[in-house]
């Protein structure tokens, strides 16, 4: 544990995930390997030099569907997703009023090509 | 309060229509993002966390009931039912659509109402005193030199590409109340040979490598206050860094060339610009009072009543209404009346935030109560400022039934904290959670009342949003390890001797921030003078190093 774990940490923050946000309606997306999707678990972890080249094509090709496109350590040193991350999936952690209501399936509006 | 012309309505529902087209382009694919980022960044649309954010302008925190109720109406129809004051005195709304946004600009316009000015590299939307023209100490109404100003810089070709973005605020009084000296350019209107001038800094600012501004003028007389606004920003565009974002502000340009040679290069300016200069002669400046809806005040204020009446028969906690009446109310030039600070600062609330019923409910006490004007303030709360003394009980019931009661402005518990990471893109940590507990805790410790006014900002990164570099207690969010942690500074303070607070701990845990705090608290009150002696004179008194124990938890 105390060698591989941090080990696999290492692993795990080096890898990216891709988000960006909805164009017309402004929440946030990520990206699932072949489609954008509203939950976040659904992203597909890369390593940064492949998803600097998906987030580049994804950019072109969506052009009228996302307003942004970013990418992100997948996970923390911890392994966890990063705190800012699940903040954009969830809500604002003042207000679980707010909080989204996942639909039974993942919002994918866009396959790739 | 201003009253908008029939030409500032064309120019606003002109400026809407362009972007409503704009707006079909982009989502048509005709333009691009990186087009049309700039293009809705100028009408006030930002992309945040959770979707897009609209922040509308409040020319000087000024609006009225009719203007509150198509926020409220936004609110309901375009968001999720709430809105958020922020500290530059505008509203914020976070869950709008792109798609949704041209028919909320088309109603602002009707309202007239905008979000020009509220972001891009040019002069934001003015800030003055929220007690602006009902202070008993002011010696000039700061929104006549303000909307001058707005006029002036609106759209102008100039100065539409700044190197960054230019804040200005405006005092009318001895006592700051609009932190002038923490803008890039700050004006405090003040007599010589009882003419009204004004004082002048430039440089100040909070954010990355917060400053004070320095004095560029000692003594304007107002015709020639437009020429030396012009003149600063003329050698802030010309001269300012457009190549290192962070180093960009005016505040880095007047540090490197010091004040000296930065002074000199604003007079050459304004030298050199005196046949063409602007200025603003009595007619003109008749005009902008003019375009003010003067208050009404009634000569015999109906059965002079104390101020802390509690006879009125809606009352059914006269104690707690003695104690609201006393905290909340602001002295008024006007005998019989009193401007009313309505606090957004719920115990365990969110700071600044609003619901659409309470908006509409607002709206319907300022048209009863205070003239149908309402103000924000830069402490993310909102004044009625002329309410009749006799008024003040039955005002009481109303914000009861809408549970803005709260009575507690310029206490600990009157929090300023920004949206921090539970909505903004740019915050290292979150803000409000902390602002919650801290509330929660202050009013249960009983430490809100007995420690009397002290100031607490908590800013979410070095953005400082919430002015932390100005409050007797500043809380700096910062990132370790992707957890909240704070660093927390004492001794700042606003105002004509503004001061920057100094960081006093390494970053704590939102916990351990707070036992700081209440530390701190407890030791003021320990050994302050006689109970009365303020927190910013305790620390002159006994230095930084005097409360070092506390913070550390060895007092």
């Amino acid at each position: 544990m105390g060698l591989t774990a941090p080990l696999i940490m290492l692993e795990g923050a080096a890898l990216k995930i891709i988000s960006a946000n909805a164009l017309k309606e402004g929440h946030p997306l990520w990206w699932t390997g072949a489609a954008w999707s509203r939950d976040i678990e659904m992203a597909v972890h890369l390593e940064p030099a492949k998803a600097q080249a998906v987030l580049d094509a994804r950019l072109k090709a969506d052009a009228t569907l996302i307003a942004s496109g970013e990418l992100e350590d997948a996970l923390n040193r911890r392994g966890e997703t990063l705190r800012r991350q699940a903040i954009r999936a969830v809500g604002p952690t003042v207000r679980p009023d707010l909080h989204r209501v996942p639909e039974p399936e993942p919002m994918a509006f866009k396959k790739a090509a | 309060m201003y009253l908008p012309s029939e030409l500032d309505r064309q120019i606003i529902q002109d400026r809407a229509d362009q972007y409503r087209d704009q707006v079909t382009r982009r989502l048509s694919g005709v333009m691009s993002e990186d087009q049309f980022k700039p293009l809705r960044l100028m009408n006030g649309l930002y992309l945040q966390l959770h979707a897009y954010m609209l922040r509308v302008a409040v020319p000087f925190g000024g609006y009225s009931a009719s203007q509150l109720r198509a926020l409220a109406h936004i609110a309901r129809k375009y968001d999720r039912h709430y809105a958020h004051v922020t500290t530059r005195q505008n509203f914020q709304f976070n869950w709008i659509k792109l798609s949704d946004t041209p028919a909320i600009l088309d109603l602002l316009a009707e309202h007239g109402l905008h979000a020009i000015q509220t972001s891009g590299s040019c002069v934001r939307a003015i800030t003055v005193d929220p007690y602006a023209g009902f202070a008993r100490d002011e010696v000039g109404d700061p929104r006549y030199i303000a909307e001058a100003i707005r006029r002036w810089t609106s759209f102008h070709p100039e100065f539409t590409f700044l190197p960054r973005k230019f804040k200005i605020a405006i005092s009318g009084s001895p006592e700051d109340r609009s932190s002038f000296r923490v803008h890039d350019l700050g004006i405090q209107l003040i007599e010589q040979d009882g003419e009204l001038g004004a004082r002048i800094f430039a440089g100040g600012g909070l954010g990355r490598g917060p400053a004070i501004g320095v004095e560029v003028v000692a003594f304007s007389p107002m015709k020639d206050v437009i020429g030396w606004v012009e003149a600063i920003l003329r050698v802030y565009n010309a001269a300012g860094r457009r190549d290192h974002l962070y180093k960009s502000r005016i505040k880095v340009l007047v540090a490197s060339l010091g004040q000296d040679a930065f002074c000199q290069e604003v007079k050459a300016a304004f030298d050199l610009g005196a046949p063409t200069r602007p200025r603003l002669d009595a007619a003109e400046f008749e005009a902008i009072r003019k375009a003010f809806q003067a208050p009404v005040f009634e000569a015999e204020p109906h059965r002079p009543r104390p101020l802390h009446d509690t006879s009125a028969p809606a009352l059914t906690n006269a104690k707690a209404y003695e104690a609201w009446a006393r905290i909340m109310s602001i002295a008024h030039k006007v005998p019989g009346y009193v401007g009313v600070n309505v606090s957004l600062k719920r115990q365990g609330g969110i700071p600044g935030d609003i619901d659409a019923d309470q908006m509409d409910g607002l709206a319907d006490l300022a048209e009863r109560f205070s003239q149908g004007e309402l103000r924000n303030t830069q402490n993310q709360n909102i004044i009625l400022p002329h309410v009749r003394q006799v008024d003040l009980p039955a005002l009481y019931a109303g914000l009861c039934e809408l549970g803005l009661e709260s009575a507690n402005i310029g206490r600990a518990s009157d929090i300023v904290a920004c949206p921090g990471m539970d909505y903004c893109q740019l915050a290292s940590a979150r803000s409000i959670p902390l602002a919650q507990l801290l509330s929660e805790r202050l009013a249960a410790s009983g430490l809100d009342e007995e420690a009397g006014a002290v100031s607490i900002k908590i800013s979410g990164c070095v953005n400082a949003c919430a002015h932390h570099h100005v409050a007797d207690i500043g809380i700096l969010g910062v990132d370790k390890t992707d957890t909240d942690y704070h660093q927390i500074m004492l001794g700042g303070s606003a105002g004509p001797d503004a001061q920057l607070a100094k960081v006093m701990s390494k970053a704590l845990s939102t916990d351990e921030a707070i036992e700081a705090v209440i530390r701190v608290l407890e030791h003021y009150i320990s050994i302050r003078i006689d109970g009365e002696e303020g927190f910013a004179a305790v620390l002159r008194r006994v230095g930084l190093d005097g409360f070092k124990g506390a913070i550390d938890g060895a007092a």
